[in-house]
């Protein structure tokens, strides 16, 4: 098993993921851990189409680089951080609170920089 | 006899603009865009209602002097900043009916640019194809059903735009905004908070208080827009259902984008702002809006 795919794995187990994937900028998939209900390519080209959109945001609100990225439904959220030259995107459950999984997506983030060459 | 005070600010002067067109009083709303647009030329939020009063016009009277003008203010608006999704996707529409395609091309072009899988850019590309390869390849019976009520190349016929083909333009009413205006309150008082936003789903700003030591930010409307826009589709169409809520953490400050019915909510945040608390009251803000 690859060093990233175990990185997801162990993110996975926290409670309130339902899973997380590793995407470059360009919406190709890194590498994934998702359930069944989701299609990792579909989604990150879809995560690569938000991620453009906020960083000609940030560039024009000149806030530097945006860190993170949350969008919230009732039925789950999906965060979506920063890596370099990737994103890694967490897919949540409804209803979890995601300031306690803050620090855990902080965590995996810098485990797959350190491990890919993403950073 | 109390005169009545002339708007001081682009975000007036569209309102005023709005107040007119829901009366349906084009007239009055032609004036107010040509006075506000005097007082501010390069207001982009002005030169996009002026588009979409132009447009209402020409739905009206049908003449296509009106679609011209519509045109000229979305170019002028796309040269002062060219990710406005609305004036791109509207331009595209108006050249498309007019058989102008590579300028429509060009208009979704940078659409797709910013968000490749936005589905109205895609669905009117993919009709663009069809026309162009039908006029290549000869008559295709629907085609030339098309050109045949189409106006000439580079014109715009009278028909060219049913009322239909113009979407999207449609926000809350005034009453609707000022709903969610005199709201705002809650957030007075906030540690943290910068500004406050309501824009709507067009991209156009409706009200924005700012904080006295904010600078404001550029392009505030049309990028929280996109971003909304972007996410929506992101959501929906990974089968979470529809959009609340968007933050974004950057190392300059923190922007809240909250889904608001007929709108967009926007708060601009310190980096060091308790996101809890601001949770909280955005909560409040949404429960007092359903009251």
């Amino acid at each position: 098993m690859s060093q990233l795919k175990s990185i997801l794995e162990k993110f996975n187990h926290n409670e309130g993921v339902e899973g997380s994937l590793i995407c470059g900028h360009d919406g190709i998939v890194v590498e994934s851990v998702l359930g069944g209900r989701f299609d990792a390519h579909e989604m990150a080209a879809l995560v690569s189409s938000v991620h453009l959109a906020v960083g000609n945001c940030v560039e024009d609100f000149q806030y530097g680089r945006a860190n993170r990225f949350q969008m919230s439904s009732q039925n789950g959220s999906l965060v979506i951080s920063e890596l370099g030259r990737g994103l890694f995107v967490a897919v949540l459950s409804g209803g979890v609170d995601a300031a306690a999984i803050n620090a855990e997506i902080f965590q995996a983030a810098n485990e797959i920089k350190k491990h890919a060459n993403l950073g | 006899m109390v005169e009545e005070k002339a708007p001081s600010n682009p975000a007036e002067w569209v309102a005023a603009i709005r107040g007119h067109r829901k009366e349906a009083d084009l007239k009055g709303a032609l004036e107010a865009c040509t006075k506000g647009l005097q007082a501010f030329p390069d207001s982009t939020d002005i030169l996009f209602i002026y588009g979409e009063v132009r447009i209402d016009c020409f739905n009206q009277a049908k003449n296509s002097e009106h679609l011209k003008a519509a045109l000229v203010c979305f170019e002028k608006l796309l040269k002062i900043n060219p990710r406005h999704y609305m004036a791109n996707l509207l331009a595209a529409r108006i050249y498309y009916k007019g058989r102008a395609w590579i300028r429509a091309e060009e208009k979704l072009a940078a659409i797709l640019k910013m968000s490749p899988s936005d589905p109205r850019a895609l669905e009117l590309k993919a009709a663009l194809q069809k026309m162009k390869n039908a006029a290549k390849g000869g008559p295709a019976p629907e085609a030339k059903e098309a050109a045949a009520h189409a106006p000439d190349s580079e014109e715009f016929g009278e028909e060219a735009i049913a009322k239909e083909s113009i979407e999207g333009l449609q926000g809350g009413s005034e009453g609707e905004y000022e709903n969610l205006i005199s709201r705002f309150s809650i957030f007075a008082r906030l540690d943290g908070v910068r500004g406050i936003h309501l824009i709507d789903h067009a991209g156009v700003e409706i009200k924005s208080v700012l904080k006295k030591d904010s600078r404001g930010l550029s392009n505030l409307a049309t990028n929280v827009s996109n971003i909304y826009s972007a996410a929506r589709l992101c959501m929906r169409k990974s089968g979470l259902g529809t959009l609340q809520r968007g933050t974004l953490l950057t190392p300059g400050g923190n922007v809240i984008i909250v889904n608001v019915f007929y709108g967009l909510l926007a708060l601009e945040l310190d980096t060091d702002a308790d996101l809890k608390v601001v949770e909280m009251r955005i909560s409040r803000y949404v429960e007092a809006l359903a009251e």
